[in-house]
């Protein structure tokens, strides 16, 4: 089998690629802070906040004078080039001595070219540029910050470094003022990273006295889950499916991807992205896609396809047996990880009070069928609330408030990293998460 | 000896159920009338294996049919080996299998099927668990004489101790003595052929056949 690298152009997660600027707008505009945050003010200049995903980078422009959000804007990461996943650019660190100098070269570069975007679109000065907050997986941290990554492919995954880091404007790489303050949110384990943490701050999630379950799907999915004074963290690996890859015919949430499935009296109804032609199916209508056939009895509750090996949606476009299965992987991945952090708890499904999506896929999910492929805990759906770009919206904050940047300090402390491969139970729950 | 037919057709059904219960009710029944658990194997129980496998490849049957049968396997080949014990008939091993996840690596799920689904299948397995120092595994076969190791690594940055252990093998005399096989995510084909291990195989059940092929060399 042929592993998609993300810019194959051959595949259905590649083939779209050029209308990916869309996806990128859509991750760069929904800021939510809550209600009560208040940016400090009166200092001079601009800041910067970034949030530099594996495969997205958001910059967040502010003023400093009057705390005020400017604008976002997305750009794709330029290190995809070195591999669409963390594991292969640490890998391609660990070849020569001086890679990582050009990948944190190349992340500078991309940082650098969304600065002199703003400064050029507002008509301000590099000079002006006081302040920078960086977050991102633990990674992307490292690799911006310079700091050797191989330890995070190896088990125990052990980070370089612990902590904030506050690096001077001129040793940053960026094209900033010489005396601005770069600072690093801190990580909390090798592939729980500091986008974990800023998300935390904008939920406020250890200010919860209710049970609450914060999920971050993607390619790592990323869980924490407060309980009282405790709280607990994990990362699984969830895998491509719910990007497109790895899906015969699954693409990235760009312009003609199938996005919603209906099935009703053997009838398929779909809706795509921008009402255009479809080309694909991404995430959301993979998901949509499983809940309606198990529903329908097209699969059972193993994955089976009991009748037709293929559920076809357009001539070119259907979802295989194969498909299934790793729609089931990863949603496996994701309710595993779910339930050991619960049973870490001595809790059960059914107590949670309250579940947050974080990242811009939780937006687009169908919540029902999220939950009828098992994906999400079998809740009522009024407990689960979407938030948007919260790792964007908790590094702003971190820049805006010495308070919020504080909380962002602390929270590695007071959360339990869980290695899911420790636990002796894991094959087990795993397993039995497979199913539907 | 007894018409096994009835209990072989039930025997393939309760691999295919992953049926337990049943399992434990044929091999006592088929006792009674004289029939043995090896009786059973190759046209029941194994058979059932077999059909398995093949539904596996096809994407039919999935990760949690192969384990759940392997452990139904397992009452089966425990039953054999008392009657073995019990001098009522022997069972031929296929090989020995030494099988782990190499080190800096903790991912063991795939490792772990492999190797039930080995020992369901008639091999002897040491499945050595995760984080397993190269040495360990030559030391292991070394002193099993082990047919074949296994090694399984899920990150492009542990697959390069399989290459390691290729060299330690050849360094200590036994290369092509005792074979190799590897396994794992990023592993591929092109893979073993580059660091020269006797076989790859991308999941349990072709796992289980190479493991066949390369004792049959």
């Amino acid at each position: 089998m042929i592993r998609c690298i993300g810019n194959c152009s051959k595949c259905g997660k590649c083939k779209n690629y050029a209308l990916m600027s869309n996806s990128n707008k859509i991750k760069a505009s929904s800021l939510q802070m809550p209600s009560d945050f208040e940016a400090d003010t009166n200092s001079e200049g601009y800041g910067i906040a970034f949030d530099i995903g594996t495969t997205t980078v958001v910059g967040m422009l502010w003023n400093l004078k009057s705390g005020s959000h400017i604008e976002s804007m997305a750009l794709a990461n330029p290190q995809s080039k070195y591999g669409a996943d963390v594991i292969s650019r640490i890998t391609y660190c660990g070849r020569d001595e001086e890679h990582l100098a050009e990948l944190r070269q190349c992340i500078c570069g991309c940082l650098n070219e969304i600065i002199a975007n703003f400064v050029n679109k507002h008509g301000f000065n590099n000079d002006d540029i006081m302040r920078i907050c960086v977050c991102g997986n633990t990674t992307m941290s490292h690799l911006f910050a310079g700091y050797h990554v191989m330890s995070l492919a190896l088990a125990p995954f052990t980070p370089a470094y612990e902590g904030k880091l506050t690096i001077k404007g001129s040793e940053s790489w960026l094209n900033i003022n010489e005396n601005a303050e770069v600072s690093v949110i801190p990580n909390i384990a090798g592939h729980v990273g500091g986008d974990i943490v800023s998300g935390l701050v904008s939920v406020r999630l250890l200010d919860k006295t209710k049970l609450t379950l914060y999920i971050d799907i993607g390619t790592n999915g990323e869980i924490v889950l407060v309980d009282g004074d405790k709280a607990f963290a994990c990362s699984t690996a969830a895998g491509p499916a719910f990007e497109g890859a790895a899906i015969q015919c699954g693409m990235r949430a760009a312009d003609g991807a199938i996005e919603k499935v209906l099935i009703s009296e053997g009838n398929v109804y779909f809706r795509t992205i921008g009402d255009c032609q479809p080309t694909g199916i991404c995430g959301s209508g993979i998901i949509d896609a499983a809940a309606q056939m198990l529903q329908n009895g097209i699969i059972n509750s193993k994955g089976r396809m009991t009748g037709s090996k293929e559920l076809i949606l357009t001539d070119n476009i259907k979802i295989t047996q194969k498909d299934i299965r790793e729609i089931q992987l990863a949603k496996g991945a994701i309710s595993s990880g779910t339930e050991i952090l619960l049973k870490e708890a001595g809790r059960e499904a059914s107590e949670l009070e309250e579940i947050i999506i974080a990242g811009a896929f939780g937006s687009y999910i169908d919540i029902d069928s999220a939950i009828k492929i098992g994906l999400l805990p079998a809740v009522k759906k009024d407990i689960i609330v979407c938030a948007g770009n919260a790792a964007g919206s908790g590094v702003s904050m971190a820049m805006m408030s010495e308070r919020e940047m504080n909380a962002a300090i602390g929270i590695p402390n007071m959360v339990k990293h869980v290695e899911l491969a420790d636990r002796d139970d894991f094959m087990d729950i795993y397993m039995k998460s497979l199913l539907f | 000896m007894c018409d096994a037919t009835k209990y072989n057709e039930l025997a393939i059904e309760a691999i295919l159920d992953a049926d337990e219960d049943a399992a434990i009710e044929i091999l006592d029944n088929a006792k009674a009338e004289g029939i043995t658990a090896v009786d059973l194997l190759k046209d029941g129980f194994g058979k059932g294996m077999e059909i398995l496998g093949d539904d596996f490849a096809e994407g039919e049957a999935f990760l949690p049919d192969l384990l759940m049968a392997s452990e139904v396997m397992k009452i089966v080949t425990d039953r054999v080996e008392e009657e073995a014990n019990a001098g009522n008939g022997n069972i031929e091993k296929k090989g020995t299998v030494v099988i782990g996840t190499v080190k800096d690596d903790a991912h063991d799920i795939g490792k772990t099927i492999c190797a039930s689904m080995l020992k369901a299948s008639g091999f002897d397995v040491c499945d050595l668990g995760k984080q397993v120092e190269l040495q360990d595994f030559i030391d292991k076969a070394v002193e099993l004489d082990a047919d074949i190791i296994g090694s399984s690594a899920l990150l492009t940055t542990t697959m390069e101790h399989q290459e390691t252990i290729e060299k330690m093998l050849t360094e200590a005399g036994y290369k092509g003595k005792i074979k190799t096989m590897v396994g794992g995510a990023p592993v591929s084909q092109e893979w073993a052929d580059k660091i020269g291990a006797d076989g790859y195989s991308s999941d349990a059940i072709s796992c289980c056949r190479l493991a066949e092929k390369l004792i049959a060399e």
